[in-house]
């Protein structure tokens, strides 16, 4: 190859690398677009950490009806109504979850507020089931009430 | 108030102790019962519907902490410790069946009524198992 050949080859480069710095530099987000990007995303952090907080006081909620006794017919099928509730809010929250989940934590971004998200909606799920196993399962085991019987004249 | 717990409740701790994911599970039951009266320690999911016995069911350490059993016999300013699991590791596992519960409910009864039972010492952010030595049986 001649001298000329590498003179052109090095000239061509040089001038797509001075065309791309020149673009690079006009390029540059402005420092409204970055803060516009940061608050876009707080404000999204914000709105999952309020949904995770409400749902931690809906659990704390759920077991403190567990501590009732002597209900009556009507208490429980309130009970079972909220339960039927319960139920319907948790399949609403896993589509959240899902939808937070593709959209959002598959990009690497707000990863640990969405794990506590779903760790909160299992926890609700739990308490849920536990709460039904209270007052609609476990009073139902023989053994189980005869146990209670039992320790309470220990 | 004293604290004891059941055999099998003292072997699962001492396993899951051994296990890095949980090296720290003494310290965090040890801090949740330390320094409390029974009345602070009657919150969870109550399952057996008793004011008198409350067995409770505790989240300790949050979400991805452990899910700890017990019962408290009011009167008697007695707890005792059935059975913990963790929700999150290797050892991790969803929420114990209601067979499970009444399984743990009647093997406390039971270690109560034999003597069958270690006291735990919450002091110095850990758990310290002591033997309960057996009580004569009452002569007639």
């Amino acid at each position: 190859m001649s001298d000329v050949i590498f003179a052109e080859k090095i000239s061509s480069v040089m001038q797509r690398v001075k065309t791309a710095s020149f673009d690079e530099k006009k390029s540059q987000p402005t420092e409204e677009q970055v803060n516009r990007f940061l608050d876009a995303i707080s404000s999204l952090r914000n709105f999952l950490n309020d949904k995770t907080t409400k749902l931690e006081k809906f659990t704390e909620g759920l077991e403190e009806l567990s501590w009732m006794t002597g209900l009556n017919e009507e208490h429980l099928k309130s009970l079972s109504d909220l339960i039927g509730a319960s139920r319907d809010l948790r399949r609403s929250l896993i589509k959240t979850y899902v939808r937070f989940n593709v959209k959002v934590k598959s990009r690497g971004i707000m990863v640990s507020e969405i794990n506590g998200f779903k760790r909160s909606i299992d926890d609700f799920t739990e308490t849920i089931n536990d709460l039904e196993s209270v007052y609609f399962y476990l009073p139902n085991n023989p053994e189980f009430i005869e146990i209670t019987d039992r320790l309470s004249k220990l | 108030m004293t604290i004891y717990c059941i055999e099998k409740f003292k072997i699962q701790i001492e396993f899951l102790e051994s296990r890095k994911q949980y090296k720290e599970i003494k310290k965090d039951i040890s801090d949740y019962f330390h320094g409390k009266q029974i009345a602070q320690l009657c919150s969870g999911t109550r399952p057996n519907n008793s004011d008198v016995t409350p067995y409770i069911k505790k989240r300790i350490n949050g979400s991805g902490g452990y899910r700890l059993y017990f019962l408290v016999l009011i009167k008697d300013n007695n707890i005792y410790l059935m059975f913990v699991h963790p929700k999150t590791g290797p050892e991790g596992s969803e929420n114990i069946t209601d067979e499970a519960k009444a399984e743990f409910y009647k093997i406390v009864l039971s270690s109560i009524q034999s003597q069958e039972l270690y006291e735990v010492d919450t002091n110095n952010q850990t758990l310290t198992f002591t033997k309960v030595p057996m009580q004569a049986p009452k002569k007639k």
